[in-house]
């Protein structure tokens, strides 16, 4: 099989807590393929990351490589975390986080998957208003628009209201935040509100500015922890060079 | 010595160390994983002319400790932050013990941090008392995060935790430096959570409770509780070190910080020796909002707030009289070094 294919699965697992894919952030240090057999292994920014996130990225590995026919193997490994025996073994045999941390999960992780949806759907949702303000929308236009006013073409998308349209942003954009937005279930008819909160309540004009200052703060705390967390596996690589410059003559 | 405006600044670094990560010290892996993170920290956010070898970044001296704060780095005092750790190191991390060592030298310095742990339980009710009674504790790093005996983790606002806040006030403790940063281990049950905070804050509303790293990386979650709970305060360790490589990100979570928590709540801190406070200090004393974030959430970096931020705001909370202090500085030996330097 064409590795591109497994790559493109591999880009769809996103870091919950970044709302990024492991891809681009550079979590995945090796892939290879023998048959229908494939073994991944990845690394995270520092050997404490959380175990439910990294449970939750090695498992969307598992996952979503297994999705492809003709794979019926995957062994992801872990590497260099405390909890690397553990989560490597767990999850290329299919086992639950709580199976595998039985005395210390208590919360489900799904809902600690479902808090960080939300988070990331702020972003999703602020980066849309973002982008069709600088392109001409007013906030009236954006609170009173609907779905079904959005037209994607390729990859641009416009906001078509009466008479003239507002745009074009780009159409990954809008992707993301719809993708989004149908995952947590919110409404997706043409004639639901274009802005929605993830609670389902729309953005009134009244509150547009209070609403878009939390999203900003949600998001700029995104921001930062992804910043931290590449320039943090950055530096991280230096162990595994100097450790081979010792092995090798 | 800083100045801002021409006007000199009582610096506090509200975060700092005088750790033991070196080998010798290690307990086991987790000893090594942990000094090696901590090393990733520095190389990842520390300017260039700003980074040490690793063999200096296990383990420095006292000598050192002296010259980046004080000598070099424009610092008065300096709060140490104790943490344990001690299921990873032999001797402890960077226990009050350790710290003492330097407070005995230069007793006007530092501000001496103790701890507790609730999963002492009862029978640790008389080791904290003994910890206050034997040294000059006036502030806890309380340290959520911590192994303990098989258990990775606990909350302040479990019950046995409240008994000990319970007896900070009896024991006129007033200020409670949380660590709520960058994650280290703890599993589902409080992962990614600042939350406890709010229970106890409102619950104790006689405490400070200091949180540091402003609940990096849940900077948002934080916000919410330090908005609404009038003793919660933002401690700048970790994210103050974004100001030189990451300046946009340090003027965005400032930016949120004076609006949501607002000038009078925030402390600087370093984090030494993750980070030394010299690069931190002088371009924070220079550092200006950009016009859109000013605009945006109306607020603005001040000489004013700076001078909060960086001392006053701390010298507040520990009842520190910033001229007589400053008076009382000039005079121990460091004073009187930098007095000759300046000479």
């Amino acid at each position: 099989m064409d590795q591109s294919a497994l790559w493109a699965q591999l880009e769809r697992v996103l870091d919950p807590e970044l709302d990024e894919s492991i891809v681009r952030l550079g979590f995945v240090q090796r892939l290879e393929q023998d048959g229908s057999a494939v073994r991944v292994v990845l690394r995270l920014p520092t050997y404490w990351c959380s175990p439910n996130f990294a449970y939750l990225m090695a498992d969307g590995v598992r996952r979503v490589l297994t999705e492809l026919p003709g794979i019926e193997a995957v062994r992801v490994e872990l590497e260099e975390h405390f909890a690397s025996e553990e989560i490597s073994s767990g999850v290329t045999s299919g086992r639950s986080f709580r199976e595998l941390f039985p005395t210390e999960a208590q919360e489900e992780l799904d809902e600690l998957r479902c808090r960080f949806l939300v988070k990331g759907y702020a972003s999703r949702l602020l980066v849309l208003v973002q982008a069709l303000r600088s392109a001409g929308a007013s906030d009236d236009e954006l609170v009173e628009s609907s779905l079904g006013q959005l037209e994607h073409t390729g990859d641009l998308a416009w906001l078509v209201l009466d008479d003239r349209r507002r745009g074009p942003v780009r159409g990954r954009m809008v992707e993301r935040y719809l993708v989004r937005r149908a995952e947590l279930g919110l409404p997706m008819l043409p004639e639901s509100p274009l802005l929605l909160l993830a609670d389902g309540q729309p953005i009134t004009r009244e509150r547009f500015n209070e609403e878009l200052r939390h999203l900003r703060t949600t998001v700029i705390n995104l921001r930062a922890s992804t910043a931290l967390c590449e320039a943090l596996l950055q530096s991280r690589q230096q162990w595994w060079q100097s450790e081979r410059k010792e092995v090798l003559p | 010595m800083i100045t801002i405006d021409g006007q000199e600044v009582f610096v506090i670094d509200g975060h700092m160390h005088f750790w033991d990560g070196s080998p010798q010290n290690w307990r086991n892996q987790w000893g090594e994983a942990w000094i090696k993170c901590f090393y990733d920290y520095h190389l990842a956010l520390s300017p260039k002319e700003a980074v040490w070898p690793f063999e200096k970044f296990m383990k420095y001296s006292a000598d050192d400790l002296v010259r980046d704060l004080f000598l070099e780095g424009h610092v008065d005092m300096g709060i140490f932050n104790s943490t344990y750790l001690r299921e990873f190191f032999t001797n402890g991390f960077n226990t009050h013990e350790q710290n003492y060592a330097l407070v005995q030298q230069y007793p006007d310095r530092f501000i001496l941090c103790g701890s507790f742990d609730p999963r002492w339980g009862e029978a640790g009710f008389d080791t904290f008392r003994r910890m206050v009674e034997q040294y000059p504790i006036r502030g806890l790093k309380l340290y959520t995060a911590e192994w303990y005996n098989g258990s990775r983790g606990w909350k302040l606002s479990d019950p046995m935790a409240y008994r000990y806040l319970e007896l900070c006030r009896e024991l006129g403790i007033k200020n409670i430096h949380v660590h709520k940063g960058p994650t280290v281990y703890p599993l589902s049950k409080d992962a990614f959570d600042v939350h406890d905070i709010d229970y106890a804050a409102t619950d104790f509303p006689d405490l400070n409770f200091i949180v540091e790293h402003v609940g990096l990386p849940r900077l948002d979650d934080f916000c919410w509780i330090a908005k609404q709970e009038k003793n919660v305060y933002a401690g700048l360790a970790v994210a103050s070190a974004f100001i030189a490589t990451r300046p946009r990100y340090f003027a965005e979570i400032m930016a949120n910080l004076l609006y949501w928590v607002g000038e009078d709540k925030i402390l600087f801190g370093s984090d030494y020796a993750i980070w030394t406070p010299k690069w931190i200090v002088e371009a924070f004393a220079r550092f200006e909002l950009p016009e859109d974030l000013k605009q945006e959430y109306g607020v603005d970096l001040t000489p004013q707030a700076k001078r909060k931020i960086l001392g006053e705001n701390a010298a507040r909370l520990y009842g520190i009289d910033i001229a007589a202090q400053k008076a009382k500085l000039a005079q121990d030996p460091i004073g009187q070094q930098l007095a000759a330097q300046a000479a």
